[in-house]
């Protein structure tokens, strides 16, 4: 709700505060005991008796629209009127105790209509076809035990014989109910439209209803009452249009204009009373019928009114939409598009409709049933395509079921994923190039060592061959292990040249223990010289592993050796590191390495994998990418288990398949 | 003379057998060791030789094992070897007294002038360190008095303040000089005392 209707709302409240105070309005209660008798004395037509009993009463309707409209505090008023008629219109010749009686009953009749109607949150402004029941009910009723008492209050007084009670009964009745009918609805809606300023319109149409009310009445009051009772249907035809044009408030006014004439006409006329009755009886189910007519009206044009409404909010909510969002058939053709969707296929609405969706969307599924989301292409007029991602909703529509799609551009989105993507390739190149750049600077202090060796001995065979001793052992004994130091050399080439091929190298049959033996080989001295207890807990059915040796053998050499790292650095009272084999589904092996060290930083643990992120001073061979790039492209897994509370390693390993040839 | 010794220290095997075969030959007398704990396991004060260690070993490394020797008061010169270039380290490794960084594969001529360069220090120390052990059996010939006379002519005190110190006469402190002189087999007192205070040195 915007501000500004949020605010005008308040200051309405306010102003319904300032025109209902709580003390009671002492022009109104004037104001209305004179109209009261008024009224009481002009509809004193066809008095039934000496008692005043009139077949059009209308100031108990008066007196419930005061009740309903300004609220139940202005009852006493009630009293003060009905016993001023009771005077001066009706029983000039009554006692004060008899007109303090009748009164009694007229305004305590009515009092209790108006209060059993609020208790049963009858809504004044007649809302619902519920208010409108309830106000017929509950007057209909009402007026009955109200008529009954006036009556039975004469016959106790002796104004009245029993024999008469029925007939002055429902006399009373249809008096009172057709007074209050064409009355306090009136009021009520009328006198609300009038205290928020509406004026009532008059236009040729209102005139020319009112024109045709007179006529019908016109000829009523011309012919005797067998006819013009025969003619009263056709009052119902001005009244059919009134209600159907304007609502509830219409018929009110035309009832009520109807009713005024109705009475003007037999008075001109001058029909007996017993027509008279008769005539009020059609006005009652006139009446009766129009109100409701209106009701259903104004119902219908307020409902009407809510779709639209509402319509016009979710056409701008799909018109604004940034996505495309159509509206299928049964037979997945658009019915529907919105703006976006005009853009997004590059077409008019007009061009859409009728186009099948897979025209529209390229490989959509043939069956759509049960899709809810799919990413797609989507076709554009000029032949181009762009990614989009596509979802339904569905909904039973006389029975057919109509498909709403939301097509989403994703154009931008895609070239972000591809972007990143590139990025993360870009990153993972680079990662690698440094750990192969890392694994060369390894190996070549590797190889350092060989070319070192050869190196000195072809310098000492030099000085050996200067000494032109052919016989000396140690000349051959050099030249031998000048052979064993280049072929070293070659074997470290070699290594590195597996390192970067990108699938495992020659692999061969490894058992976990001797892999597990040559890994730990290098680190003996610091594991003995740091007090560092490494416990192999190799499982007895462990199948040989079918791996690259070198590669495998490096890359657990540098798990254990972080494992080592993080036990000389830490502070550990226990130094332990536990490497265990098992068997892993499917067909594979499981290698664990477990420290009691400090475990990795969740910070660190994130990138582990990704860079080369190390708490050690000094380089390391392999870094964790690598390794694990390794294991990889064995077809394995390396991870961090960070479920213990120093740092796990596992790796899964391919094993000789059980049945397969140990050969 | 006896041969020059070599301590090699290296974790390659045969970075260690093949320096020791070249050593050999060039006239050094040489001992291997796979690690620096085995070699500070053994070494003492009273070694004379030329250390060459590898800087990057499992366990403890070459500068580790300079600075241990450093504490232990053993002046032994240390050449450095490593397998590729660190400035850094090569620049600690001096600081503390490396005679030369040499990096692997080892060029013959820069080991040999490395090693000539530690022979010359080396020799040098131990000259200094024969000369100290002659001359503490010297001193030990002198008497207490001569002793006395002695120190106060290396403190720079002319032989009049040394006789009234002593309470004895200029000829006296004359005399015990001449002796002093002899026995320490010097013949003038400049001499006698550069002796003294390079043999405390």
């Amino acid at each position: 709700m915007p501000s500004s209707t949020i605010s005008e709302y308040l200051s309405r409240r306010g102003e319904n505060r300032s025109r209902s105070p709580m003390s009671i309005g002492g022009a109104v209660v004037l104001a209305y005991v004179v109209v009261y008798v008024f009224l009481d004395w002009l509809s004193f037509i066809h008095p039934l008796g000496p008692y005043a009993i009139t077949v059009w009463n209308p100031p108990p309707g008066l007196s419930l629209a005061l009740l309903l409209g300004l609220g139940l505090r202005y009852a006493p008023a009630l009293l003060v009127a009905c016993a001023l008629a009771e005077i001066t219109v009706r029983h000039g010749h009554a006692d004060f105790g008899e007109v303090v009686l009748y009164a009694a009953i007229l305004a305590g009749g009515y009092t209790a209509i108006a209060v059993i109607l609020k208790r049963s949150a009858f809504d004044p402004r007649f809302r619902s076809l519920r208010d409108l029941m309830l106000f017929v009910t509950v007057v209909s009723a009402g007026s009955i035990v109200i008529a009954a008492a006036y009556v039975f209050a004469h016959v106790a007084t002796g104004a009245l014989a029993w024999s008469e009670f029925a007939d002055h009964t429902l006399y009373f009745w249809v008096g009172d109910v057709i007074g209050i009918a064409t009355t306090t609805p009136f009021l009520l809606i009328h006198g609300a439209r009038a205290a928020r300023g509406i004026r009532p319109r008059i236009t040729i149409e209102v005139v020319l209803q009112a024109l045709s009310i007179a006529a019908v009445l016109g000829l009523i009051s011309t012919l005797e009452p067998g006819h013009a009772a025969n003619l009263f249907y056709l009052l119902f035809m001005p009244l059919v249009w009134i209600s159907i044009r304007y609502g509830f408030e219409g018929a009110t006014a035309g009832l009520l204009a109807t009713q005024l004439g109705l009475i003007a006409a037999v008075q001109l006329a001058g029909y007996t009373t017993d027509w008279v009755l008769q005539f009020q009886l059609l006005m009652l189910a006139l009446t009766v019928t129009g109100a409701f007519l209106g009701m259903s009206a104004t119902q219908w044009r307020r409902a009407r009114h809510a779709l639209e409404s509402s319509e016009a909010e979710l056409n701008t909510i799909v018109a604004t939409a940034p996505d495309a969002i159509v509206s299928l058939d049964d037979q997945c053709r658009v019915t529907r598009a919105n703006r976006a969707a005009e853009a997004l296929f590059g077409r008019e609405a007009v061009a859409l409709a009728d186009t099948s969706l897979s025209e529209l969307i390229v490989d959509l599924p043939s069956n759509l049933a049960g899709t809810r989301a799919l990413r797609a292409r989507a076709r554009r007029s000029d032949a181009s395509e762009l990614p989009v991602e596509v979802s339904f909703g569905s909904t039973l529509v006389d029975g057919r079921p109509v498909y709403i799609g939301v097509i989403r551009d994703t154009t931008d989105r895609s070239r972000m994923e591809e972007k990143l993507r590139e990025r993360d390739q870009h990153l993972d190149r680079t990662l690698r190039i440094a750990a192969a750049a890392e694994m060369a600077s390894a190996l070549a202090h590797e190889l350092n060592q060989p070319l070192t060796a050869a190196s000195a001995y072809v310098q000492a065979l030099e000085m050996l061959l200067a000494r032109n001793d052919p016989a000396d052992p140690s000349l051959l004994d050099t030249m031998h292990k000048t052979a064993g130091e280049v072929e070293r050399a070659g074997s470290i080439v070699r290594r590195l040249r597996e390192f970067y091929r990108h699938d495992p190298g020659t692999t061969e049959q490894v058992q976990v223990e001797a892999l597990v033996e040559n890994a730990l080989a290098p680190l003996r001295t610091r594991i003995e010289r740091h007090g560092i207890e490494v416990a192999a807990d190799i499982d007895a059915d462990v199948p040989p592993l079918v791996v690259d040796r070198v590669q495998i053998e490096m890359v657990l050499h540098n798990v254990v050796r972080n494992a080592v790292d993080a036990l000389v650095d830490a502070a550990s009272e226990r130094r332990q590191i536990v490497i265990a084999a098992s068997r892993a589904q499917p067909g594979g092996v499981q290698i664990a390495v477990e420290d009691t060290g400090p475990g990795v930083a969740p910070a660190i643990a994130e990138q582990l994998f990704r860079s080369f992120v190390t708490s050690r001073k000094e380089g390391t061979g392999l870094g964790l990418a690598i390794s694990r790039s390794i294991v990889e492209r064995h077809g394995g897994r390396l991870w961090l288990d960070r479920s213990t509370g120093g740092a796990r390693f596992v790796m899964t390993l391919p094993a000789l398949q059980e049945g397969a040839s140990r050969a | 003379m006896l041969p020059m010794r070599v301590y090699i220290i290296d974790d390659d095997a045969a970075v260690r057998d093949s320096l020791a075969l070249l050593l050999r030959l060039h006239g050094f007398d040489t001992v291997c060791f796979a690690g620096a704990e085995a070699f500070l396991d053994e070494v003492s004060s009273e070694w004379s030789g030329i250390v060459l260690v590898d800087l990057r070993m499992p366990g403890m490394s070459g500068l580790e094992l300079q600075a241990e020797l450093q504490a232990r008061q053993i002046e032994l010169p240390v050449i450095v070897i490593t397998a590729h270039g660190e400035t850094s380290a090569a620049r600690t490794s001096f600081k503390s007294g490396a005679v030369d960084f040499l990096e692997k594969p080892i060029d013959r001529d820069q080991l040999l002038a490395a090693i000539r360069e530690a022979v010359k220090l080396e020799s040098e120390r131990v000259r200094r360190t024969g000369r100290t052990a002659e001359m503490l059996r010297q001193l030990a010939r002198l008497t207490p008095r001569e002793r006395e006379i002695l120190d106060r002519v290396v403190a720079g005190k002319h032989n009049r303040e040394i006789a009234s110190e002593l309470d004895i006469s200029v000829r006296t402190v004359e005399v015990h000089k001449a002796r002093v002189m002899a026995k320490m087999g010097v013949e003038r007192i400049a001499d006698l005392v550069r002796v003294v205070l390079s043999g405390k040195g």
